[in-house]
C-alpha cells in the first residue's frame, strides 16, 4: 500500500448505485465505474476525514490524467464568442416571425398575460406588416448562405388570427428560397383551425404544436377566452374535425401540453388517449413562472404519481409493463431521457476557455422577430429585456450584445468554474435577465439547485440504462 | 475549350473555378449559377466560402445571349424537386452538352431519376462501378506515399489544399493521382470514389479494385 503526501479533494461527483460505485470526473467529463475503496477514499477526502492509505485504482486512475483536484477552466468563453458573428452571418436556419401580439386566448399563465409574467410585454393590437415580414425573410436569405435547410415559425399571440399574413409570408418564402429546402411549423392554440387553415397546414407540411392542457376540467382552469369562456370544447372539436378530413396530416401534430402541477396526473393525461394522440408527440411542461420569481411547487401527490409512472415507464422501455398503461406525459418525458442518454459519454473534458452547457448561440439557431421587426435570441426570452434584445432587421445583429448573452455564465464565473454541474448545466441568458441593463449573477444562481436537481436525474437515467443491461440480461432477455 | 457552366454552384465547387484549366484542356468556367433561394445569387462566387473575390457572380438562370456549350451539372445539389427543371429544360432547347454528375448512382431519388429520364440526361458512369467493388478484408500494404488531406467540412478548403499540393508535386515532377469521392472532380482528373462512400459498404470491407497508381 501507498500511502498519501497530500489530501487533495478530487473534482468529482461521486454517485452510487446497488451495483456500483461511480466517479464523475469533472475536468475529464467523464464517468468512472471504479471499486469501492476507491469510491470511499473519495468520499472521505471530500468529507474531510484523514486518509492516509491511498487505493491502488486511485493512483493508478491519476496516473492516466483522472481525479485531479482543481478545474482547468481559467476563463468563461463560450466557444462559440469569436464566431458567432461569422456564425450569424452566414448559418442562420430557423426565424419566428411574431405575427401579432393578439390573442383570442386569456391564459392565465400565458407569458403575456395582463397578471402573470410582469416583466414580459402584454397582449396588445399590434400585428406584423407584411413589408416587415418580408424583410425577415430576406433577412434569413441573407444570413443562411451555409444552411441548407431554413425554417420559419409563425408565432404570436395567435397566429391564424393573421392567417392571410400567414399565406403571404408562405408564398414569399417558398419563391425567396426557391431550391432550398425550407420547413413552416406553427404554434397555435387550434381556436381558430378550420378547413380551408387546414387545407393550407397540411399542402404546405407545416409542423404544428397545438397546445391543450388536459381534459376539459383541467384544460379550462387556465386556457380561456378573452370573455372567461373555457376553450377546450372549441379546441376538441377542431381536432376531431383534423383527425376525420386530415387522417395523414393528424398523425404529425403535436400538443404543447403544460401541465399545472396542482392536477391530477392521470386526469391530465386522459385527453391524449381521448383524442387518440400518441405519446411521442406530446411536449409536456410546467408553467414558466420564471418572470415573476415564483418558484416552482410540486404538490406531494403528483410528485408520488410523477416517480410512479417513471418507474413504470423504464419497466414498459423494456417490454416488462404495457406501455399504453404507462401516463403518456412520462412516456414523453422518459423517451426524451432514453434518447438524450449517449449524450453523456460524448461530453469533452473541460477546457481553459470554456463555458457551462447550455447557451445555445443566440439568433443562430432560432431567432425571434417581434411585430416591429425587433431581434430576439428566440420566443422565450422578455421582449421588454434590454439585455435579450439582439438587433432589428433594419440595423442587423448587436454582437457585442450577442456575445454577451452567450456568455451569460461570466456573471457567475467563480461559481461556475468551480461546479461539478458545468457540463450539464442547461442555463442561458435568460435566467441571468432580470429585467435590468446588465446580467445578474444572483437571478442566475436562484436556478442552481434545481439545474444540479436536473443533472442529478440524467445521470441517473444514463447508469440505469447502462446497468440493467450490463447486470440484469435476464430482465431484459424476458422482456 | 468548351466554354462551360456549373450548376447549382455550391461550396464544393469554389476550387475548380480557380483550378479547372490548370488540370485539364477541354473545359473552362464560363459562369456559375445556382438556384434562387441559394443565397448566393448576385454575389461574387468567392462568397460561397467567405473568401476573397473570384471575379465570377453567381447568376440565378443561365444567360443564352453569350457563348457557351455545357452544362456541368451537380446533382447530388439539387435537393429539391422542381429545381433545375426549367434550367435544364433551356439548356436541352438550345442543344447543349449536359453533364451530370451524381454522388450515389444507385440512391438517386426518384424525382431526380424522372427529371433526368425526362431529358434524356445519363449519369457520368462513377470510374469505380458497382460491379467492380471486391469485398476484401485484408488492407495490403502500400508502398506508394498516400497524403490525406481531410477537414472539419469536406468542402472548397480540402479541395483547394489538394489543388494546390498536386500542382507542387507534378512541379517536382512526381507522378500524382488523386482519389475523390465528388464525382465532378473528376473533370480535374482525379479517380472518383464515390461508390465507396455510398453507405452500402462497410468500412471493413470497402476495398479498391480498378484505381491504378
Amino acid at each position: 500500500m501507498k500511502r498519501s503526501k497530500e489530501n487533495e479533494i478530487p473534482f468529482v461527483k461521486l454517485f452510487r448505485t446497488p451495483n456500483a460505485n461511480y466517479i464523475y470526473d469533472v475536468p475529464q467529463s467523464c464517468m468512472l465505474d471504479v471499486q469501492e475503496d476507491t469510491y470511499r477514499y473519495v468520499e472521505s477526502l471530500q468529507k474531510g476525514k484523514e486518509e492516509l492509505v491511498i487505493p491502488e485504482e486511485f493512483l493508478e486512475l491519476q496516473s492516466q490524467g483522472y481525479l485531479k483536484s482543481e478545474s482547468p477552466v481559467k476563463e468563461i468563453k463560450h466557444p462559440y464568442t469569436d464566431v458567432v458573428g461569422f456564425l450569424l452571418e452566414r448559418k442562420m436556419s430557423l426565424m419566428t416571425l411574431q405575427l401579432t401580439q393578439q390573442c383570442n386566448f386569456r391564459c392565465k399563465y400565458c407569458v403575456y398575460s395582463e397578471g402573470a409574467n410582469v416583466r414580459q410585454r402584454s397582449h396588445s393590437d399590434g400585428t406584423m406588416s407584411f413589408e416587415t415580414a418580408k424583410k425577415a425573410v430576406d433577412f434569413l436569405w441573407e444570413h443562411s448562405v451555409e444552411s441548407e435547410r431554413v425554417s420559419i415559425g409563425f408565432y404570436g399571440g395567435e397566429p391564424l388570427l393573421q392567417f392571410p399574413l400567414v399565406q403571404k409570408i408562405a408564398e414569399y418564402s417558398k419563391k425567396r428560397f426557391r431550391g432550398k429546402e425550407i420547413f413552416f411549423s406553427m404554434t397555435t392554440n387550434g381556436s381558430l383551425l378550420n378547413e380551408e387553415i387546414m387545407d393550407f397546414l397540411e399542402e404546405n407540411n407545416v409542423s404544428l404544436l397545438i397546445s391543450l392542457d388536459g381534459p376539459r376540467e383541467i384544460n379550462d382552469k387556465n386556457r380561456v377566452f378573452r370573455d372567461g369562456r373555457g376553450t377546450f370544447d372549441a379546441v376538441a372539436r377542431n381536432l376531431e374535425l383534423m383527425k376525420k378530413e386530415h387522417p395523414d396530416y393528424w398523425k404529425k401534430i403535436r400538443i404543447s401540453m403544460v401541465v399545472d402541477t396542482n392536477n391530477d396526473l392521470d386526469e391530465v393525461a386522459k385527453v391524449v388517449s381521448a383524442l387518440g394522440i400518441e405519446a411521442e408527440y406530446l411536449k409536456p411542461s410546467l408553467i414558466d413562472w420564471e418572470y415573476d420569481d415564483i418558484p416552482e411547487i410540486v404538490s406531494d401527490e403528483y410528485y408520488c404519481k410523477q416517480e410512479y409512472h417513471r418507474f413504470l415507464a423504464y419497466l414498459a422501455h423494456w417490454k416488462r409493463y404495457p406501455m399504453e398503461k404507462v401516463s403518456p406525459v412520462l412516456q414523453a418525458v422518459i423517451e426524451t431521457a432514453i434518447d438524450k442518454v449517449e449524450q453523456i459519454s460524448q461530453k469533452s473534458p473541460l477546457m481553459a476557455y470554456d463555458a457551462p452547457s447550455g447557451p445555445c448561440s443566440p439568433g443562430q439557431l432560432r431567432l425571434l422577430v417581434d411585430i416591429d421587426g425587433n431581434l430576439y435570441p428566440c420566443e422565450r426570452v422578455s421582449e421588454t429585456s434590454s439585455i435579450a434584445h439582439i438587433g432589428s432587421l433594419d440595423q442587423g445583429f448587436d454582437i457585442e450584445k450577442v456575445r454577451r448573452f452567450l456568455n451569460a455564465s461570466c456573471v457567475t464565473r467563480d461559481a461556475c468554474i468551480h461546479c461539478w454541474c458545468f457540463r450539464f448545466c442547461n442555463q442561458c441568458g435568460k435566467r441571468a435577465d432580470a429585467g435590468g441593463e446588465e446580467l445578474s449573477a444572483h437571478a442566475k444562481l436562484k436556478y442552481c439547485d434545481a439545474t444540479k436537481h436536473a443533472a442529478i436525474m440524467e445521470i441517473k437515467n444514463y447508469l440505469l440504462l447502462n446497468e440493467i443491461p450490463a447486470y440484469n440480461k435476464e430482465f431484459i432477455n424476458k422482456g | 475549350m468548351k466554354n462551360a457552366i456549373i450548376y447549382p454552384y455550391n461550396a464544393t465547387l469554389l476550387p475548380m473555378i480557380r483550378h479547372l484549366e490548370e488540370f485539364q484542356n477541354e473545359y473552362q468556367i464560363s459562369q456559375v449559377v445556382s438556384f434562387p433561394g441559394s443565397g448566393l445569387t448576385g454575389k461574387d462566387a468567392g462568397y460561397v466560402c467567405n473568401q476573397p473575390h473570384v471575379g465570377v457572380e453567381v447568376k440565378d438562370s443561365l444567360d443564352m445571349q453569350t457563348s457557351w456549350s455545357t452544362l456541368l451539372l451537380d446533382g447530388t445539389y439539387l435537393k429539391k424537386e422542381g429545381v433545375g427543371s426549367e434550367l435544364i429544360e433551356d439548356a436541352v432547347h438550345n442543344h447543349k452538352e449536359i453533364l451530370c454528375f451524381e454522388s450515389d448512382e444507385l440512391n438517386i431519388p426518384a424525382w431526380r431519376k424522372e427529371l433526368y429520364r425526362r431529358f434524356s440526361l445519363s449519369v457520368v458512369k462513377g470510374e469505380v462501378g458497382e460491379d467492380e467493388i471486391e469485398e476484401v478484408g485484408v488492407v495490403h500494404e502500400n508502398p506508394i506515399p498516400v497524403i490525406l488531406v481531410g477537414g472539419l467540412v469536406e468542402q472548397a478548403d480540402s479541395l483547394e489544399l489538394v489543388c494546390l499540393l498536386t500542382t507542387i508535386l507534378r512541379q517536382k515532377g512526381l507522378k500524382v493521382e488523386v482519389i475523390t469521392d465528388k464525382p465532378m472532380y473528376r473533370l480535374l482528373g482525379f479517380h472518383d470514389v464515390s461508390t465507396l462512400f455510398s453507405g452500402r459498404y462497410s468500412t471493413v470491407y470497402k476495398g479498391l479494385h480498378k484505381v491504378t497508381v
